[in-house]
C-alpha cells in the first residue's frame, strides 16, 4: 500500500532535483514554518564578518561612475530620430540564436516597428512585430529583435570606402542565406577583406536610420575560391557581411523609446531568512505573491547580492552569482574591460587579475558593485561578490 | 504525532543552521536522529510522511532542492527500517548503530543523487557527526519510543 505513495515521492523528488519550476517553487510551502523561530536563530548566530563601510561606499560610487560611462559609451553614434525619442539602454532577456533573434525589455508602447538596436555604435538588428502575424511591437514589456542576416529584419542602407576621400560604394544590406549580404553595389569595386561598412544617410528618402552606424565587416563568401588555386574571377565574388559585435554574447542593447514612456519595473523589497544555512544560498522573505520571479535582481544599497533561482508562493531562493549578461572589470589604474565572464571576447593580450573590481548594472538602479575577479582560467574568470548586511533588507527587481 | 515530530525537525533544523554557524561544517545534524527513530520506531505503513517532511525541512534550512535530500533519507530510512529487527535486540546499542547505519546511507545516496543530478548537497560529515549524538540520546529515544507505542 505504502509503494504508490512513495512512487510519487520519489518522482516528484527527481523533479525537484530536474530543476522543475512548479515542484521548486511548491516545495518552498513549508517555509513559513522557519519564520516564528527566525529571530532567535539571528540572535543566535556569529556576527557576520565586519563590512569596510568606508572601502564598500567608495567601490560602489566607483562602480556606479564606471557604469554611467559605460551606458553612455553604449549610445555610440547612435541618435535618436526626433526630439520626441530618447536612446535607452535595454537588458537583454533571452537569446534566440537559432532564430537570430533577442528579446529585450522595453517600455510599454514606447518602441516602434523596424526601431534600430544598436550597441556601441554597431547596428544589431531591428524591432519586429512581437507576433510574426501581428503588428504590435511591445508585448508585456518585451520585444523581439530580428538580428541583421534574420529574413524579417528590414533591408539597410549602408557604403564602404577605403579611406575618407575615396568615393564610397553604396549597397543594399539584405538577408542571405548565410547571413547579411550584399546587393545592389554601386560599383563593382570588391572590398579588401574585412573591410568596415556603415549605414549611409538616406534619410532625404524618409528613412530614418542614423547614418554612420557599423554593420559589419565584408568579407567574400566561403567556397569562392577556384580549384587548382587560380585566381577567382573577382567579379563573381559573392560578399557577405559578418557582425563586429556577436550579438548574443550582450547583456544589454541600445533602442530608440519614446521619452516619458513608462518602463515595467516589478520590485519588492524583503528581509533575508537567517534559518539557512548555505555557502552562495540565499533565501528571502517575499516571493511570488510579492511579485518576484527567477531571474529577478536582487541587490543592498548598491551591492550585487544574486539572482532569484526559484521563486516560492512566499520565499524566493537566491544563488549568490553574477547575471548573465555584461560584466565590467576594473583594472587598478581605472581601465574598464567589458566581458561576458568567459575569455572568447577577452582583447587580444588582455588578462584580469585577481582582486580587479567587477560592475555590473541595471537599467534603473545603475551600476552595481558585483565584487572582484576571483580566479581566471582558460575559460574565463569567476567573480567573488562582496559580503551582504544579513540583518539588512534587499531590494529585488526585475532584470 | 506526526505533527509534533515536524514541529521538532523544524527546531532541530534551526538548531543545526545555528550551530553551523558556529561550526561550519563540523556542527552535527541532529535529524539522522530523529531520522533514525523513525526508522526503527515508527509504524511502517505511515512512516513515508514524517521522512518525506524531515528531508523537506533539512533542503529548506540547507537551501537545496527537497528531493535531493528527501531521496537520500528515503533510501536509508528503507535499509535501515530492514535492518530494525536486529538493531532493536541491541537496544540503545542497536539505535547508536542504526544512527550510524542511517547516516552512512543517507551520506551515499546524496553522494550519488548528487552525482546524478550535478546538485551540491550537504551530507556526509555532518550526518556522521550527527550520527554521535545518538549515543546520549539513545536512552531518551527508546523513552519516546516506549511512550509513542503506548500513543499508537
Amino acid at each position: 500500500m505504502i509503494v504508490r505513495p512513495a512512487l510519487v515521492v520519489a518522482a516528484l523528488s527527481v523533479a525537484s532535483l530536474l530543476g522543475v519550476p512548479v515542484v521548486r517553487s511548491a516545495e518552498q510551502a513549508l517555509t513559513p514554518l522557519l519564520r516564528p523561530g527566525d529571530a532567535l536563530v539571528r540572535a543566535c548566530l556569529p556576527s557576520p564578518d565586519g563590512i569596510d563601510r568606508v572601502t564598500r561606499t567608495a567601490d560602489v560610487a566607483e562602480a556606479r561612475a564606471v557604469w554611467d560611462a559605460w551606458t553612455a559609451a553604449l549610445r555610440g553614434g547612435a541618435r535618436p530620430a526626433d526630439a520626441r525619442r530618447e536612446l535607452a539602454l535595454a537588458p537583454v532577456v533571452e537569446v534566440r540564436a537559432a532564430a537570430q533573434e533577442l528579446v529585450v525589455r522595453v517600455p510599454e508602447d514606447g518602441v516602434e516597428v523596424d526601431t534600430p538596436v544598436t550597441h556601441h555604435g554597431v547596428l544589431l538588428g531591428f524591432l519586429r512585430p512581437w507576433r510574426r502575424d501581428g503588428t504590435r511591437v511591445e508585448s508585456g514589456g518585451l520585444a523581439r529583435v530580428a538580428l541583421l542576416g534574420n529574413p524579417s529584419a528590414r533591408p539597410v542602407a549602408a557604403e564602404w570606402a577605403v579611406d575618407e576621400q575615396a568615393s564610397p560604394v553604396q549597397f543594399l544590406l539584405t538577408s542571405g542565406k548565410d547571413g547579411p549580404s550584399i546587393a545592389h553595389a554601386s560599383e563593382s569595386r570588391h572590398p579588401q577583406p574585412g573591410q568596415l561598412a556603415w549605414t549611409r544617410d538616406v534619410s532625404l528618402l524618409g528613412d530614418t536610420l542614423p547614418p554612420g552606424l557599423i554593420v559589419g565587416r565584408i568579407v567574400p563568401e566561403e567556397g569562392e575560391e577556384v580549384p587548382g588555386g587560380g585566381l577567382a574571377d573577382r567579379r563573381e565574388v559573392e560578399h557577405l557581411v559578418r557582425p563586429l559585435l556577436e550579438p548574443t554574447t550582450l547583456g544589454h542593447v541600445v533602442v530608440e523609446v519614446a521619452v516619458g514612456a513608462p518602463w515595467p519595473l516589478r520590485g519588492a523589497t524583503a528581509d533575508v531568512l537567517a534559518s539557512t544555512s548555505r555557502r552562495g544560498r540565499l533565501r528571502l522573505a517575499a516571493g511570488r505573491w510579492d511579485g518576484v520571479t527567477e531571474g529577478d535582481l536582487v541587490t543592498q544599497d548598491g551591492v550585487l547580492v544574486g539572482v532569484v533561482s526559484s521563486a516560492g508562493p512566499w520565499t524566493a531562493e537566491v544563488r549568490r552569482a553574477v547575471p548573465p549578461g555584461q560584466l565590467l572589470v576594473v583594472s587598478p589604474d581605472g581601465e574598464v574591460t567589458p566581458t561576458a565572464g568567459t575569455s572568447d571576447d577577452w582583447p587580444p593580450g588582455w588578462r584580469p587579475e585577481p582582486g580587479w573590481l567587477v560592475v555590473t548594472g541595471h537599467r534603473v538602479d545603475g551600476g552595481l558593485l558585483a565584487g572582484e575577479v576571483a580566479t581566471v582560467g582558460p575559460a574565463g574568470l569567476t567573480v567573488a561578490l562582496p559580503p551582504i548586511d544579513p540583518a539588512a533588507s534587499v531590494r529585488i527587481v526585475e532584470r | 504525532m506526526t505533527v509534533v515530530l515536524t514541529l521538532v525537525v523544524v527546531l532541530l533544523g534551526q538548531l543545526f543552521v545555528v550551530s553551523r554557524g558556529w561550526l561550519g561544517s563540523f556542527a552535527p545534524d541532529p535529524l539522522v536522529v530523529v531520522a533514525t527513530w523513525v526508522a526503527l520506531y515508527w509504524p511502517r505503513r505511515t512512516a513515508l510522511l514524517p521522512l518525506v517532511l524531515l528531508g523537506w525541512i533539512r533542503a529548506l534550512v540547507l537551501v537545496e532542492p527537497a528531493g535531493g535530500q528527501v531521496l537520500p533519507v528515503l533510501v536509508a530510512a528503507a535499509i535501515v527500517a530492514g535492518l530494525r529487527q536486529h538493531l532493536l535486540e541491541f537496544r540503545e546499542a542497536g539505535f547508536v548503530v542504526g544512527a550510524l547505519v542511517y547516516a552512512g546511507c543517507w551520506s551515499m545516496a546524496a553522494f550519488l543523487v548528487s552525482r546524478g543530478f550535478d546538485v551540491p548537497l550537504t551530507g556526509g560529515r555532518e550526518l556522521v557527526l550527527g550520527a554521535l549524538l545518538s549515543i546520549p540520546l539513545a536512552g531518551p529515544a527508546m523513552n519516546a519510543a516506549r511512550r509513542h507505542g503506548e500513543a499508537t
